[in-house]
């Protein structure tokens, strides 16, 4: 085993061993707290600039299936876990996790006491990283780390050609999906909702994407900062009350500057199975599964636009709703949507 | 929605004494739901036969009922307290099936009792088989192919559809009991009336067994706004076959996907949504094709339950009462979850390490018992371990089982006998892969060892792969720890995977004080906590658990404090009593202004409670382990007296560490646990105990024995609930115990007494400040002398013994205290025989009997015998004179011989209860029989009494059967008895024996002419016969009472019970102050 190395921006050091693919590379130290799922987070392009640290200790029994993948190109960029089974133990595996990262370019430590990491992201908030095999002069580590830069991350994983989904034949509705980073969970929670899906690589025009016979616009979560992004925000204001709109994740933050408001960057993110938010509206609570690093800043949402939800532990918004362009914004998949 | 303000009073029904399947869970949830209804300020009724439990304390409810939990007694208390409302959720499937008749008899309806939690049409759903299945269906979740047999002719052809092998599952039972797995035709017969018998509605449902599938549990929780949340998953290691009760545990599920897991969620939330809890808990328990990931639904419990207690404290989120809060109108959005203190219950937990929990079984005690493991629960307790990967934790809860285990193996412990062959070995590695058992996984262990591979082992064993690879982990590790000669790096990785310094010492040939050294400052343990979150949120509450990793996040402060070692898992001889004990020293510490640390292995117990301690650290209770704990919190002081044998085993290794012991010395104690050292001080006090002598060899035994005279009590010298004690009576019998118990413990020597036969034995607890010493209470034995204390009836006060004699009781008693310097608790056990007092035994710390005398006397002696401990003293205290209180308690043993057919149901010396009832009234009769009724032993009006007794006990059984006589009852005895009988007067039938012909006792019982059987056993070793009488008898559900004092009680019993109704009383009112 190959010794392998966190270094945080803060010039901290956390020692472990290295799996998956073995190189230096820098990302956004986040924590995820499912316990289960290990694939499907590795496979969502929403962790693409991301450094994923799982706080379930023991990663890698179940293996890797055919069936559990969230995206067609999405992957993390690294994978920071406690302990790697080796041994693989479910009928649908058809890989080890540890093969399927080499496949993928993703790098990988364990053996790092990730409570403490965890922990430290929950107290001081998210910072970079690095995973390398070298820690000798740290102090150049931290300062590449800083100087490190990463602008329109989404468009590394949006898909670079149209494709459609369904998966429910009675579908009846179309739902035209900007493409920033989909995940099947997406897709396939748009065809429980009866629509069938056209994924559309980002670089298209608001003008094609009106030729385009639609019920619903739909922008997508995925990676990177909504910040700087001032072209994605102006096609998506052509496209406001023309069609109704919904965006999830980093496509609702879009879609939020669109309207108007402000995003920001929450403290430690919310990535994972059990995170509950309050309905406003209906004065009822729900458990969602959320994989977010920005939201958009409540007091900043223009008078035309409601809240729909916040986080029930930290109050953050959740969901908006602009009603008289039609136009929607969520964290998390919600069981219906009225729009 | 808010409170409820509609309900003023809340029935709570316990779950009545500690058996197999329904332990000290129960109380652990019910105190919590005391707790809970308290502070939202509703009046609470409790009703629990169970003295040892801490919600039976009278200041946890505001009417507590320590009677029979029988409808009957249910329903005067009902008439009595007239409670708006009765939450039946809380007292395991005890309180579910008495509200579930309740209803039935149209008590409820009478009385307008609301059920909360769940009504009683979900119970329905989840407890009458037919139904559930009916309900599955509707929802589209696959349930086992499967019937309701109500006849043996039903099952039979339900036999025919379903095909074998099949099991049997009784309707209304918990802990699987009366089921079976059933592999032909040929066995159906006698398995399915078991099964019928055992069902309280006769009804057994017939079901396709998914043997070697995956179980998976869940724990899901739902509230009026039908909010859902699911607290827990857990992965049994043993597959389907296996009762999840006796099944090893971890949580969270490891080794399905996160698909899977969704998918058995959403099934979970429609059945809890059609079964409708409306306001509560829920345990859901699944089987998983391994093959296919296929699942079907195997059982639900619409209560809190063993797995809810474990997945509390396996995620820190309080199920119980957060059920509680549920049931009196809260939503889950509206509970703060107060072990985060800032997050609402709202909430699903996520875990960062891996819990294990491991059964633990007393089979040593029921030779004779089916030893594997099916769907019939047999374990007796479980600890729990928390690691942050499965191989520490697996090793900590192995040797937190407290079997001289210290670990996964390396601690010199031979698994095999030494003449077998190499293939002899590999046979019965096979053997015991194959049929589960309670070694089973040390087999997995030592089938890597000699070369079996893995799949070879899981097709065995059926054991998930994963866990099969970390155990070829450790092996692996073991053997690079021995070729490394204890390099920093090994032992730094063997501590990360849980190796005990007792199991690398065992390896590396050193000491355990020398890896201790080896380690110390660099190679330590850092405590994590656990939080429910995962480290997402900060979280207030300080429990913790040791990894070896890099961050400490203790709490330790710098405040005065003491740690309270707890007794680790239930077991036969150490139970809910000495947790009751820890808990109360944990009050009493923070009432004296002290923190009170806990440490302990037992996830169902009150004292690992999140609010009982000001920290709580969940650890096996190991030297090792105890001391890491002392060197992060460093307390003032350390309470071992409390805790059961399990914390005196290590406490002079703590005093040897330089750790401060609280109340009497080690040194003390171990003089009374000494056979030499106590003899002397018994002779320096003039004080008589029964001849004795100390025996290393066979040969020193035989000499002691013919100078003492048979029959003689036999034991190993430290142990605790009679473990391999036995009455001998001739040199053959010696010699073959010689060979077992010294075979058995060859470190200790083997402790010989006289057998006082037909002496009367006394229990006393004792409190002792140092300079005072009050005694709480003296109990008369009814069983003689030779039946262990622990499983004996006591009466308190005493009910023949002459006022002369208990002065002299007392004044021995404060001789030895004050000799023996006691601080705190001791209990003293006399045998009485000719107006001689003897000494058995002195225990100078709490004994079983503490719950019982507090509850009787209405003093919390563990509490006072705690501030006593810190150094208050008596007078302060204000507790200075003995109490005689003027009603009489009584304590029954509940015994787990149901669950093991074929084992006689004798009482000896060696301990084989599991728990305890009590009886309380004004006369002994009344107490008696409220006793026994409480502990199951229905003890007939009217009808037909078989009674057959060894020759000694004939002249003394007639005027028993006399009084019989006059009550009305007709009597059947065997020759011997029958002629003896006959001479003194008594009407008496005869009946065959076995060999005479038919029909003999045995088909009379079967076709149910006989009520009551009173038969003792013949001194030197039981008879075939008897032990077929006496078990066909149990299987009938027929009383037996096999004593001749035992006899004498019941008969008083059942002439108070003819003589009027049973009448009931609060706690609180017999012990008013005046």
């Amino acid at each position: 085993m190959k010794k392998g190395y966190l270094v945080l921006e803060n010039g901290e050091v956390l020692e472990g061993n290295s799996f998956g693919v073995k190189k230096n590379v820098i990302g956004h130290v986040i924590f995820n707290t499912n316990m289960l799922g290990y694939q499907e987070i590795i496979t969502d392009p929403a962790y693409a600039d991301c450094l994923v640290v799982i706080t379930y200790p023991l990663i890698g029994a179940c293996g890797i299936n055919e069936n559990d993948h969230n995206s067609f190109t999405g992957a993390a960029r690294g994978l920071i876990i406690k302990e790697y089974s080796r041994t693989v133990s479910n009928w649908q595996a058809t890989m080890t996790l540890e093969d399927f990262m080499k496949k993928k370019g993703i790098v990988g430590i364990e053996g790092i006491d990730t409570r403490y990491l965890t922990r430290c992201v929950a107290k001081n908030g998210i910072q970079k990283g690095m995973i390398t095999n070298a820690k000798n002069n740290i102090n150049s580590l931290v300062k590449k780390m800083k100087q490190y830069k990463e602008t329109k991350m989404y468009k590394k994983v949006s898909s670079k050609k149209a494709y459609s989904w369904n998966v429910n034949n009675k579908a009846k509705k179309t739902a035209i999906v900007l493409d920033y980073g989909v995940t099947f969970s997406l897709l396939n929670w748009l065809s429980a909702q009866g629509f069938k899906a056209k994924v559309l690589p980002i670089d298209i025009t608001p003008e094609q994407v009106m030729k385009e016979k639609a019920d619903l616009i739909v922008l997508s979560n995925g990676p990177g900062s909504p910040f700087e992004s001032e072209k994605e925000v102006k096609n998506i204001s052509k496209l406001l009350g023309k069609k109704p709109i919904i965006g999830f994740g980093l496509g609702s933050c879009f879609l939020a500057i669109a309207l108007g408001a402000k995003a920001e960057e929450l403290k430690s993110g919310h990535y994972g199975f059990n995170k509950a938010v309050k309905d406003l509206r209906a004065n009822r609570v729900c458990m969602t599964q959320q994989e977010h690093r920005f939201t958009v800043n409540k007091d900043s949402l223009p008078k035309d636009t409601e809240m729909i939800s916040v986080n029930l532990h930290d109050d953050t918004l959740e969901a908006y709703e602009n009603k008289k362009v039609k136009a929607a914004g969520y964290y998390y998949l919600p069981n219906t949507i009225n729009i | 929605m808010p409170r409820r303000n509609d309900l003023k009073k809340i029935l709570i029904i316990g779950s009545g004494p500690i058996v197999i399947g329904q332990a000290c869970e129960f109380d652990y949830s019910g105190s919590q739901a005391c707790k809970v209804l308290k502070e939202e300020g509703y009046k609470i009724v409790l009703v629990n036969s169970n003295p040892a439990t801490i919600m039976t304390d009278p200041q946890m409810a505001d009417r507590t009922y320590i009677e029979p939990i029988t409808p009957e007694v249910v329903i005067e208390i009902i008439k009595k307290e007239r409670p708006d409302a009765l939450l039946p959720t809380l007292g395991g499937q005890t309180g579910l099936n008495m509200a579930y008749f309740l209803d039935k008899m149209g008590v409820l309806k009478k009385y307008s009792v609301e059920v909360l939690g769940a009504d009683i049409a979900a119970i329905a759903k989840a407890e009458d088989r037919d139904i559930f299945k009916k309900t599955m269906k509707s929802i589209g979740i696959k349930v086992p192919k499967s019937g309701i047999a109500r006849t043996i002719e039903e099952g039979f052809k339900l036999a025919k559809k379903v095909g074998f092998p099949l099991l049997l599952r009784p309707a209304f039972c918990m802990g699987g009991a009366g089921g079976a797995c059933v592999y032909n035709s040929e066995d159906l017969e006698a398995a399915l009336q078991g099964a019928l018998d055992t069902s309280p509605i006769n009804e057994v449902l017939v079901e396709e067994s998914v043997l070697g599938w995956k179980e998976i549990e869940f724990e899901a929780m739902r509230d009026c706004k039908d909010n859902i949340v699911i607290v827990c998953s857990m992965e049994n290691i043993d597959p389907m076959g296996v009762h999840t009760g006796d099944s090893m545990v971890v949580a969270p599920a490891q080794t399905i996907t996160a698909k899977e897991c969704t998918k058995l969620i959403e099934d979970s939330k429609k059945v809890i949504r059609a079964v409708n809890i409306t306001g509560g808990g829920m345990n859901l328990q699944y089987g998983v094709n391994p093959e296919n990931g296929d699942s079907v639904i195997i059982e639900i419990n619409p209560r809190v339950s063993r797995s809810s207690a474990l997945a509390s404290k396996a995620t820190g989120f309080p199920i119980a009462r957060v059920a509680t809060k549920l049931a009196v109108g809260y939503s889950l959005d509206e509970i703060v979850n107060n072990v985060t203190g800032n997050t609402t219950t709202f909430f699903e937990p996520s875990v960062d390490y891996c819990v294990f929990k491991m059964p633990r079984f007393t089979f040593e005690k029921f030779q004779k018992a089916d030893w594997s493991l099916g769907i019939s629960m047999k374990a007796v307790g479980e600890s729990m371990s928390i690691g942050r990967n499965f191989k520490e934790a697996l090793q900590k809860g192995l040797r937190s089982l407290e079997t001289g285990r210290c670990g996964l193996g390396a601690d010199g412990v031979e698994m095999f006998d030494a003449n077998l062959s190499k293939k002899e070995k590999i046979e019965k590695i096979k053997e015991k892969l194959k049929i589960a058992n309670a070694d089973r996984i040390f087999y997995v262990k030592e089938a890597f060892n000699y070369g079996l591979n893995i799949d070879t082992i899981y097709e065995l064993s059926k054991i998930t792969k994963w866990f099969l690879s970390n155990i070829k982990e450790l092996v692996d590790l073991e053997k690079k720890i021995k070729s490394s000669k204890g390099s920093e790096e090994v032992l730094r990785r063997a501590k990360e995977c849980g190796y005990s310094d007792a199991q690398l010492a065992h390896i590396l040939k050193k000491s355990q004080k020398q890896i201790r050294s080896l380690r110390k400052k660099k190679i330590e343990p850092v405590y994590k906590l656990v939080d429910t979150c995962a480290g997402e949120f900060d979280s207030s509450r300080p429990y913790f658990y040791s990894s070896y990793e890099e961050k400490d996040e203790s709490r330790a402060t710098k405040a005065k404090k003491v740690i309270i070692l707890g007794g680790g898992p239930n077991r036969i001889g150490q139970g809910i009593e000495f947790d009751y004990c820890c808990c109360h020293a944990a009050y009493a510490l923070k009432e004296a202004g002290y923190e009170a640390v806990i440490i302990n292995s037992n996830p169902e117990t009150v004292s690992t409670d999140y609010d009982t301690s000001d920290r709580l650290y969940f650890e096996p209770l190991t030297l090792e382990d105890v001391l890491n704990v002392i060197d992060k919190e460093k307390p003032y002081g350390v309470i071992v007296q409390l805790g059961g044998q399990t914390p005196l085993n290590i406490s002079k290794g703590l005093e040897a560490a330089g750790v401060r012991i609280l109340g009497t010395s080690p040194d003390k104690i171990d003089i009374a646990e000494d056979r030499e050292r106590f003899k002397k001080l018994l002779h320096k006090l003039k004080l008589k105990q029964p001849n004795n002598g100390t025996a290393t060899s066979l040969r020193q035994a035989q000499k002691i024995a013919s100078r003492i005279g048979y029959p003689v009590v036999v034991r190993p010298s430290y142990v605790l609930g009679g473990r391999a004690m036995e009455i001998v009576y001739d040199e053959a019998s010696l010699e073959r115990y010689m060979r077992e118990a010294v075979m058995a413990s060859s470190e200790h020597p083997v402790l010989i007494d006289k057998f006082l036969e037909d002496a009367i034995e006394v229990d006393v607890d004792m409190i002792s400040d140092g300079k005072m010493q009050v005694v709480g209470g003296i109990m008369e034995h009814i069983e003689e002398a030779g039946v262990h204390s622990g499983d004996s009836a006591m009466v308190l006060p005493p009910f023949s013994l002459k006022k002369g004699l208990v002065d002299k009781i007392k004044e021995c008693t404060r001789k030895l205290a004050k000799e023996l310097k006691v601080i705190g608790l001791m209990n003293v056990q006399y045998a009485i025989k000719n107006n001689e007092i003897y000494i058995i035994e002195v225990n100078p710390r709490a004994s079983r009997t503490i719950p019982f005398i507090s509850k009787s006397i209405g003093i919390p002696l563990a509490k006072l015998a705690t501030k006593v401990m810190v150094g208050m003293s008596l007078k302060e205290l204000g507790f200075t004179k003995d109490v005689t209180p003027k009603h009489i308690s009584v304590k029954e043993s509940v015994f787990p011989f149901a669950r093991f057919p074929g084992v006689d149901i004798i009482l000896g010396p060696e301990m084989k209860s599991t728990g305890e009832v009590m009886g309380i009234d004004y006369d002994f009769g009344n107490a008696f029989m409220k006793s026994q009724i409480a502990a199951g032993q229905i003890l007939p009006k009217k009808g037909n009494v078989f009674i057959s007794v060894k020759d000694k006990d004939k002249i003394k059984i007639i005027d028993t059967a006399k009084k019989l006589q006059k009550l009305g009852f007709k009597l059947v005895a065997t020759q011997g008895t029958a002629c003896s009988l006959k001479e003194a007067g008594v009407k008496v039938k005869r009946v065959y024996k076995l060999h005479e012909g038919r029909p003999h006792v045995v088909d009379l019982i079967k076709s149910d002419e006989i009520n009551l059987v009173i038969n003792t056993p013949s001194g030197k070793g039981p008879k075939e016969d008897e032990v077929k009488i006496r078990t066909s008898a149990l299987l009938h559900k027929i009383p037996v009472i096999t004593t001749v004092p035992g006899a004498v009680a019941s008969v008083s019993g059942i002439e108070a019970l003819k003589k009027g109704k049973l009448k009931i009383k609060a706690l609180q009112d017999y012990n008013k102050k005046k």
